[in-house]
């Protein structure tokens, strides 16, 4: 196995040390924090003075450490654990969750538009906000946008219908309700219904509730969004519902006992997922306990109906009075491939005391339901009498009295055998039972009916006291003997709970009644039947009713799919405990919304009481929201994002990696002080400094450089099979150029065997589906028209991440079938973006630059006929010069195991290039790879061209520090041990050379320099250097170089298709 | 065609009179550096050529027709012109020298042939200049603003010889008139064996030029001022600024301050070719350099013997080309001047040029003027108001 060093940190120095390492052969891997190499994030960098110096070829130095073949990045990671010592360390890194794909993302930033939640940027320069998903801003390395998650907000985490609450709320805070209903609806139906009557136990959870005021109307939020579409439905009613991941219109059949609300869930899922549903509901009316136990005023059926007849709409049919008794039960479990069983908990539980049969004595959901059936069917109401006596502390009891209020009743009395807060009814619905004069008598509880004629005129009552806490948790009421006393009473409502009313053939259930499920998949005994909500549960609320719908599809559509159905799941709660939400400082300071209630006169009748939120005061309501996950997963990322790079489930990874030397940059925090020592640190962002810690680094691991490998070349075929590829990048180019266009134009040029579009090119698809078509269609050349704009294999201040991952897979095509680079065509930005207001021109330009490729590509360039120079690097280096910096130097490299011939003396004379130099030290010549040089005064290297493989250390203070760094250089010079020359170098044609030195001036690469031979001075190429970039072709003024990335040739090609 | 193109070439310039003697190719500045070229060679070459192949000849490009060898030929064999005419006879066969700078140069020339072509041409000329919408004088600018955009990094000021040329006029009492529709010449087109164009330039040229109605065209480019003169057909007085300002001398003493320290300056003068051997303007610049109160020290190549800036027509602009521009310079070091005069914008350039050489620079060094700024710097503030 290979050792390599790790480097942790991606400031700028850290990046120099690793270039380093790399170049001389050693396997590198950086370790970044935040998700972007070259800045530093967090309290390091103010605590080391702010922003650090970037070099000014910042971005394109971060690339090619992107490119290295011997460096790895991990960024978003932190080494947790380092075990070992110097030479052989064993570290522990855990990397975070990026959310988006390093090999898809395009930096479009659509997601950036599409994101509703800001957050301030401490870390980031530029924008003062930046949103949930970010990009590091131009230049930032790798381009690929990331997003802040911190966790699953409480609000979500504490949903038994798993809905993306903060999600939702942001949408709303930024006006986007339609948005915000649609992902509601991604995780549940009947949001009006939630929004009415859900007992939110999201709010329960809101860290704006726990931590600074009252917590965000959540419900109301949602029942906002839910009435804004019915006020303001969208202009094309038909538009599709969004359909979730899964099969499609599979044939499968499955039956649903019961229209209540986990019924509904099931169906409307499945329907979704393309599963045929049938509904069979024993009640004349949809709904289960939301039609016949909520009454009216708080849940108007109108909502109900037009929310079931959206579920009816995508394709499920409900059978309404359609009990299933044995007979039926036997066909559904026969003619359908599973069968959901939630028909809820109708039967009310016995009152058992004396005189429980006299007239006027009933049960309160009797009651309700036959009330909510008049008022359905328009049918008479049942009456009332003047005193009405509740029994029972749950929200039965509770909207029992006040309907009985509705029905005439003078005095409602809900008697309960515990005190107030033992109660179960929601808080809120007892305060407006109060609110309404309903009369409350706790620590009671009935003895007896005591009748006249057979109807009750009379409740006997006795109180109680508070013992010890029963199973429940709640204390346990004790009569008080002797405390027997009346209330008048002639109508008796009871709501002490309820059971399932109905039982199935071969279906397991518990002692009360209830059916028995597995807790995780919701199956029961039967494998193809599965139950949930209240036929489960008892007697609970909506939204865990629809939360069972939501688990029993998982089930369901596994079980069709004959998958495993616990694989992944699990019945445990989120945990989040351990999560770092944020919390905006300061939070905005403004009230809890409140809706605005029907005066206390209106609430005789059965008309809504809560009258919602105006749009203003949602907006206002939902920018409450502390933004606790920051990422509210609200889904609007991944609707924008046409690459598909967005993945919310990523998940972090342990990693664990064999290293033989540590770099520590101080941006990256203190490193472990057990190991302190053994560990080479970085400070500051003096790039100097930072090449002399690789050189001790390269000392210890110089047994485990790697050589190279000399590419493999193959001759040109001079016959040309080019293939064109347009890409589309999403909008960014297919949605200005017409690409179907160019696609039918490029084929129409003479040696294009075909032509296709392709999605993103810079994608490993993208790669593949060249790779193909080259196989296919016996291709040779091929012409990419994306957003690279050359086709060399270097990067340069132009160069993106998107661009140098294109270049790298299609480095992955093997020689054999592409042994030239591909030629690029930028149309992305010279024509998609220079020319986005005039598409016609813009895909015109298009076809001629792409025809100009073509050109290119079918002209061959006869310097490529050739294979590549190599110069091999013997290791061989020459330290001279008196400077103090050279025994430092030379030492360096000894412990490189670099041949060191060191001399004093400056030397005579000089010669060669990289790989072969001839220096001439005290009257002998000394051939070597790499020469340094260490003068008294930088006088003495006056008039000394700059190449490469030559280093000067300057005189200076710190000569230690200055001759490590020079033996950095010089290893990562040689540590290739042989260089390979690009296939297109550029040549010089000595007549027409002024040797006026431009191209010297100008060549990064040193690959070019005017060298005087046989008294002529003439510009000379090294072809082992010069990368063929074809800058010096383009600016010698007496045009004497010529070769290199385009042949005259070619150009003239090239000139010939564009212009004609 | 073209065997016979070249025959008539030869009858044309009286190449078929080469006694063979060599004298041209002992004063050819290419030759001496250049063993491959000799002028006297290539008149050979042609007459014994039957089949057209010299005209693939790269020798054919490499003449600078400067228009030494004319001077000594005994034979008045008319070289420049025999190898202009070559030159047009190999441009028909599809050849051409090799341009400096990607033909940039020559694309703007073509790109002006275009009698649509709109030109923002004026741009130079700033508030205090004042010419004028009739004139007996138009000063033709030729390409002087548009090189600044190629060498202005050389230090090349072709933008100021143009205002110097119009201030001065002011002082003389002159103004001028300049024409926005003004193109090229076409003197490098024509010298590069490119009639057509030329022939089109000189049509638009001629047309705007009878139009104003002047009587006298005054140029700053000893090329312009040939060409227009030779030519075209233009039927007006042409004068190189040289000779306007040395006849006007008088008038222009008034307006300049000459020289009064104590230790005058001291130049050196590079005759343009055209201005010099095509046209025998040797001695007015001279005369305005020491009317100025400069010191005049020639170089040991002065006069008719002059050599020429090394390139011409931005054609084979090389090693060779340096070879003689570095000469120049170290021949102009040589006489101790403190400038370097010349009245030709592409004698300042190609020397300028030249000069930018990292290694040989400090061997290179002296100030390179045109003789128009030069005398431009001079005028009293009040001159011609």
């Amino acid at each position: 196995m290979s050792r390599g060093a790790l480097v942790v940190g991606g400031c700028f120095s850290a990046v120099q040390a690793a270039l380093d390492l790399a170049e001389s052969g050693i396997p590198v891997t950086i370790v970044e924090r935040s998700p972007f190499l070259g800045c530093c994030l967090g309290a390091d960098a103010s605590a080391s003075g702010g922003s650090r110096e970037n070099p000014t070829d910042g971005t394109t130095r971060l690339l090619q450490v992107i490119k290295h073949p011997n460096i790895r990045v991990i960024t978003q990671a932190a080494v947790t654990a380092v075990q070992g010592r110097k030479g052989d360390f064993h570290v522990e890194i855990e990397r975070s969750p990026r959310y988006v794909d390093l090999l898809k993302c395009t930096a479009c930033g659509d997601c950036v538009v599409a994101c509703p939640v800001t957050v301030p940027t401490a870390e980031l320069a530029g924008a003062e906000r930046r949103t949930a998903i970010f990009g590091g801003g131009d230049g930032a390395v790798p381009n690929i946008y990331a997003i802040e998650k911190r966790g699953v907000a409480p609000c979500k985490a504490t949903c038994p219908g798993g809905i993306h609450v903060q999600g939702y709320v942001a949408l709303i805070a930024q006006g986007r309700f339609r948005e915000a209903l649609d992902l509601i609806r991604e995780a549940v139906p009947l949001a009006g219904v939630l929004g009415r009557v859900c007992y939110h136990p999201c709010e329960d959870g809101c860290r704006r509730g726990t931590q600074v005021d009252e917590p965000v109307s959540i419900c109301a939020l949602k029942r906002f969004v839910a009435d804004f579409e019915v006020a303001h439905p969208p202009p094309d009613n038909d538009k599709p519902a969004p359909v979730a991941k899964g099969t499609k219109e599979t044939g499968s059949r499955v039956a649903v006992i019961g229209a209540g609300p986990s019924g509904l869930t099931v169906a409307y899922f499945l329907a979704r997922a393309g599963v045929h549903c049938d509904i069979f509901e024993t009640l004349p009316i949809a709904g289960g306990m939301l039609s016949v136990g909520i009454p009216d005023y708080r849940l108007p059926p109108e909502v109900l109906r037009r929310e079931i007849a959206a579920i009816e709409d995508l394709g499920v049919t409900i059978h309404l009075n359609h009990p299933v008794d044995d007979a039926e039960w036997s066909r559904l479990q026969a003619d359908y491939d599973a069968v959901f069983v939630g028909v809820g908990a109708h039967r009310a539980r016995a009152l058992d005391v004396p005189g429980e049969g006299l007239d006027g004595v009933r049960s309160g959901v009797d009651f309700l339901r036959e009330v909510n059936l008049a008022n359905a069917r328009g049918r008479t109401l049942p009456t009332v009498g003047r005193n009405v006596v509740v029994i029972g502390g749950g929200n039965t009891a509770i909207d029992s009295a006040m309907v009985a209020q509705r029905l005439g009743a003078e005095r409602v009395t809900i008697l309960y055998r515990r005190s107030r807060s033992e109660m179960l009814a929601n808080p809120w619905e007892i305060a407006e039972a109060e609110d309404e004069g309903i009369q409350f008598h706790f620590l009671a509880s009935p003895v007896r009916a005591l009748g006249t004629d057979n109807r009750i005129v009379a409740l006997q009552c006795v109180l109680n006291e508070l013992g010890e806490p029963d199973q429940s948790g709640r204390r346990r009421p004790v009569p008080i003997p002797d405390s027997a006393f009346a209330i008048p009473c002639d109508t008796l409502l009871s709501a002490i709970g309820q059971t399932v009313s109905c039982s199935f053939d071969g279906l397991e259930v518990s002692r009360g009644g209830s059916i028995l499920v597995d807790p995780v998949t919701l199956q029961t005994n039967l494998a193809a039947v599965y139950a949930g909500g209240d036929a489960v549960i008892g007697p609970a609320s909506v939204i865990e009713s629809i939360g069972d719908g939501r688990r029993a599809v998982e089930s369901i559509l596994r079980y069709l799919n004959g998958q495993d159905l616990v694989t992944g799941r699990t019945a445990a709660r989120v945990d989040t405990t351990h999560i770092d939400y944020y919390t905006p400082a300061p939070p905005i300071t403004r009230a809890r919304a409140q809706m605005p209630h029907i005066s206390r006169e209106k609430r005789r009748s059965f008309a809504e009481v809560a009258l919602g939120l105006n749009a203003e005061q949602a907006v206002q309501e939902a920018e409450r929201c502390l933004s606790c996950g920051v990422c509210s997963e609200c889904l609007a990322c991944v609707a924008v994002c046409q690459p598909g790079a967005i993945d919310l489930n990523q998940q972090g990874e342990h990693l664990i990696l064999e290293a033989g030397a540590i770099i520590w940059s101080d941006s990256a925090g203190a490193p472990p002080p057990l190991t302190r020592g053994n560990i080479y640190e970085i400070y500051g962002g003096d790039l100097l400094a930072a090449s002399a810690v690789a050189a001790r680094a390269m000392g210890d691991l110089a047994g485990y450089r790697q050589k190279r490998p000399v590419p493999q070349w193959a001759a040109c075929d001079s016959q040309s099979r080019i293939g064109v590829f347009v890409c589309r990048c999403g909008d960014r180019i297919g949605g200005v150029l017409d690409v179907e266009g160019l696609v039918a134009g490029a084929c129409r040029q003479p040696g294009v065997v075909c032509a296709e579009p392709l999605d993103f090119a810079c994608q490993p698809d993208g790669t593949a589906q060249i790779r193909e078509t080259m196989v296919q269609r016996s291709l040779n050349r091929v012409v990419l028209a994306a957003c690279s704009c050359c086709s060399l294999d270097q990067v340069c201040d132009s160069c993106t991440y998107q661009r140098v991952r294109c270049k790298s897979n299609l480095q992955s095509i093997p020689m054999d079938l592409l042994n030239l680079p591909a030629e690029f065509v930028n149309i992305r930005e010279q024509c998609a973006w220079v020319h986005r207001d005039d598409p016609v021109g813009g895909t015109a330009k298009a076809n001629r630059m792409i025809a100009a490729a073509v050109a290119k590509a079918a002209t061959p360039n006869l310097a490529l006929r050739e294979p590549p120079a190599v110069a091999y690097l013997d290791g061989r280096v020459v330290v001279a010069g008196p400077g103090l910096a050279a025994d430092y130097c030379a030492d360096a490299l000894h412990a490189q195991n670099l041949a060191v011939f060191r001399s004093t003396g400056m030397p005579q004379a000089f010669a060669g290039t990289l790989g072969q130099f001839r220096i001439t030290l005290d009257g002998s010549g000394v051939d070597c790879s790499a020469v340094v040089l260490a003068p008294n005064h930088m006088a003495e290297v006056d008039g000394l061209t700059m190449q490469a493989g030559l280093f000067v250390c300057p005189p200076t203070v710190d000569p230690e520090m200055v001759g490590a760094a020079t033996a950095a250089r010089v290893g990562a010079s040689l540590g290739a041990s042989r260089v390979v020359a690009a296939p297109i170098a550029a040549w010089v044609d000595p007549a027409r050379c002024r040797a006026c030195g431009t191209c010297e001036s100008l060549c990064e690469h040193l690959a070019i320099r005017v060298l005087e031979i046989n008294g002529r001075r003439c510009a000379r190429v090294d072809a082992v250097l010069c990368p063929g970039c074809g800058a010096c072709v383009a600016r010698c003024p007496s045009s004497a170089i010529a070769g290199g990335y385009s042949t005259d040739e070619q150009i003239g090609a090239m000139l010939e298709a564009l212009l004609g | 065609m073209q065997t016979e193109s070249i025959k008539e070439a030869i009858r044309t310039h009286r190449a078929h009179y080469c006694l063979d003697c060599g004298k041209c190719t002992s004063v050819c500045p290419i030759s001496w550096r250049d063993p491959s070229f000799s002028p006297r060679a290539l008149v050979e070459s042609c007459r014994l050529d039957a089949t057209g192949t010299v005209l693939s000849d790269e020798r054919i490009w490499e003449c600078l027709t400067c228009g030494r060898c004319s001077l000594v030929c005994p034979s008045d064999v008319q070289f420049v012109r025999f190898v202009r005419e070559l030159r047009s006879v190999a441009r028909h066969a599809h050849q051409e020298g090799h341009c400096t700078h990607g033909a940039t140069i020559q694309t703007w020339m073509r790109m002006m042939a275009d009698p649509e072509i709109k030109q923002e041409r004026l741009g130079w000329l700033t508030g205090d200049l004042r010419t004028a919408a009739k004139s007996d004088t138009v000063y033709f600018v030729g390409c002087l603003p548009y090189y600044d955009v190629l060498f202005r990094n050389t230090g090349a000021q072709g933008t100021e010889i143009a205002q110097g040329a119009v201030r001065i006029m002011n002082a003389l009492g002159i103004e001028p008139m300049v024409l926005s529709d003004e193109r090229c010449c076409g003197h490098d087109l024509l010298w590069e064996g490119d009639t057509d164009t030329f022939g089109r330039l000189a049509k638009l040229n001629t047309e705007s030029l009878r139009a104003t109605g002047a009587r006298r065209v005054v140029t700053t480019c000893p090329e312009c001022a040939y060409t227009l003169r030779t030519d075209y057909q233009l039927g007006m007085e042409v004068v190189h600024i040289t000779e306007l300002l040395a006849a006007r001398w008088d008038k222009l003493a008034e307006c300049v301050t000459a020289q009064e320290s104590e230790q005058p300056l001291t130049v050196t003068f590079q005759d343009p070719c055209r201005l010099g051997r095509y046209m025998g303007v040797y001695d007015q610049p001279r005369q305005l350099l020491l009317n100025l109160g400069l010191q005049l020290a020639e170089m040991d190549h002065h006069g008719s013997r002059s050599i020429c800036c090394g390139t011409s027509a931005w054609t084979q602009c090389g090693a060779t080309a340096k070879c003689i521009q570095v000469d120049r310079l170290r021949e102009a070091r040589a006489t101790g001047s403190d400038l370097l005069v010349t009245s030709c914008v592409k004698c300042q350039i190609h020397f300028k040029c030249a000069q930018n050489d990292p290694v040989l620079e400090d061997g290179l060094r002296i100030e390179v003027r045109d003789l128009v700024t030069l005398v431009a710097e001079r005028l009293k503030e009040s001159a011609g108001s």
